[in-house]
């Protein structure tokens, strides 16, 4: 269970990113009557924008 | 009592009048506490149906949520010291029911905040021992920039923080505990938002916590303990007047008698305050700003 639940912070930034903030940012592009380029979908979009913030902070183990 | 009758008492006399005043404010049923934690929580759930159903915008939600983040920590803090009811005492389960759920719209584990809340009071200000150490900060803008640097994944302080400490103390039950809590937190915002309630997640619980820490750790454990290079009884803390008064900065002006005497509810920290001023000047305690 402790490799577990270590495991899950060890990616917590990524999942974070994937789980939450990629829908996040889908749901207020669909809020927000925005049309995200290249043709991409606001999800796809919210995964773009999610990973473009997720994958610096695992990295560097800081959001900001 | 003036301060050049209390000149000429030996420390242990200062002691005994501190203790008397002490002992005339512990012991009292933290009505407020209780009932403030239940309406609290009760104001927070309610607000989820509310911006749900769209009678309620959720910018407005996200007001009200991190007021109520905000206030969910002082009751489990009450529970925490006991002060609600001793263990095996007849109201013992509200004290923890208290501790428990007050807590939820900040997203924290009462049994976490209790075992390294205690550490805090021990070792107040040690570096390497005390839980909070990392709130230290050189002025107001770096301590809320502290703050949001300590809840980063690596960052020092907050729940890393807590967990060095519940390691260092053995403490693996309540680690396990706390981690499956936070498991749990992340879980319930992912599932909301895959549910297409991203952003009401988002404006009730996740950004409220944040918001909410940032100024609890604030006033709770930065403004207090300024500049924080003392470890002695008496200079632990600091009295400081706030320019939110004593609400805003949720009672922590007094906090000098809370570290030493934590029994005492909140709400009769400033009268216990006033009545032990004289002693805590002669102790060498500042209160030039109260």
């Amino acid at each position: 269970m402790i490799r577990v639940l270590k495991t899950l912070f060890f990616y917590g930034p990524l999942i974070f990113a994937a789980g939450f903030l990629a829908p996040l940012a889908a749901q207020i592009i669909i809020a927000a009557n925005w049309t995200p380029p290249f043709g991409l979908s606001p999800l796809a979009c919210g995964f773009v924008m999610a990973a473009m913030l997720g994958i610096p902070a695992q990295f560097r183990g800081r959001w900001i | 009592m003036s301060n050049r009758d209390l000149s000429r008492l030996t420390g242990q006399q200062l002691y005994r009048l501190e203790l008397d005043i002490a002992r005339r404010h512990v012991g009292h049923f933290p009505w407020l506490a209780v009932v403030w934690a239940f309406v609290n929580l009760a104001v927070w759930l309610s607000l989820w149906p509310l911006v749900f159903m769209g009678l309620l915008p959720v910018w407005l939600g996200l007001i009200i949520a991190t007021v109520n983040a905000t206030l969910s920590y002082l009751p489990s803090h009450e529970a925490q010291h006991h002060i609600i009811a001793r263990p095996g005492t007849k109201l013992y389960w509200l004290n923890e029911l208290v501790g428990h759920l007050s807590t939820i719209p900040l997203a924290l584990p009462y049994r976490v905040a209790k075992v390294t809340h205690q550490e805090h009071h021990k070792y107040t200000n040690d570096p390497y021992r005390d839980p909070d150490y990392a709130a230290h900060a050189k002025g107001p803008w770096h301590a809320i920039w502290r703050s949001i640097q300590n809840r980063q994944p690596r960052g020092n302080g907050a729940f890393n923080a807590y967990g060095r400490t519940l390691l260092r103390l053995n403490r693996m039950d309540v680690l396990r505990e706390g981690a499956v809590y936070r498991i749990g937190w992340f879980v319930t915002l992912i599932a909301l938002a895959w549910s297409g309630h991203a952003i009401e997640a988002a404006c009730l619980w996740w950004l409220p916590h944040h918001l909410a820490y940032t100024y609890l750790q604030f006033y709770l454990s930065w403004a207090p303990h300024h500049p924080g290079d003392e470890a002695c009884r008496y200079g632990k803390t600091r009295v400081f007047r706030s320019v939110l008064g004593n609400i805003g900065s949720l009672g922590m002006q007094y906090h000098v008698v809370h570290h030493l005497h934590p029994r005492i509810p909140l709400y009769r920290t400033p009268q216990a305050y006033w009545e032990m001023r004289p002693i805590l000047e002669a102790r060498g305690v500042d209160v030039h700003e109260l």
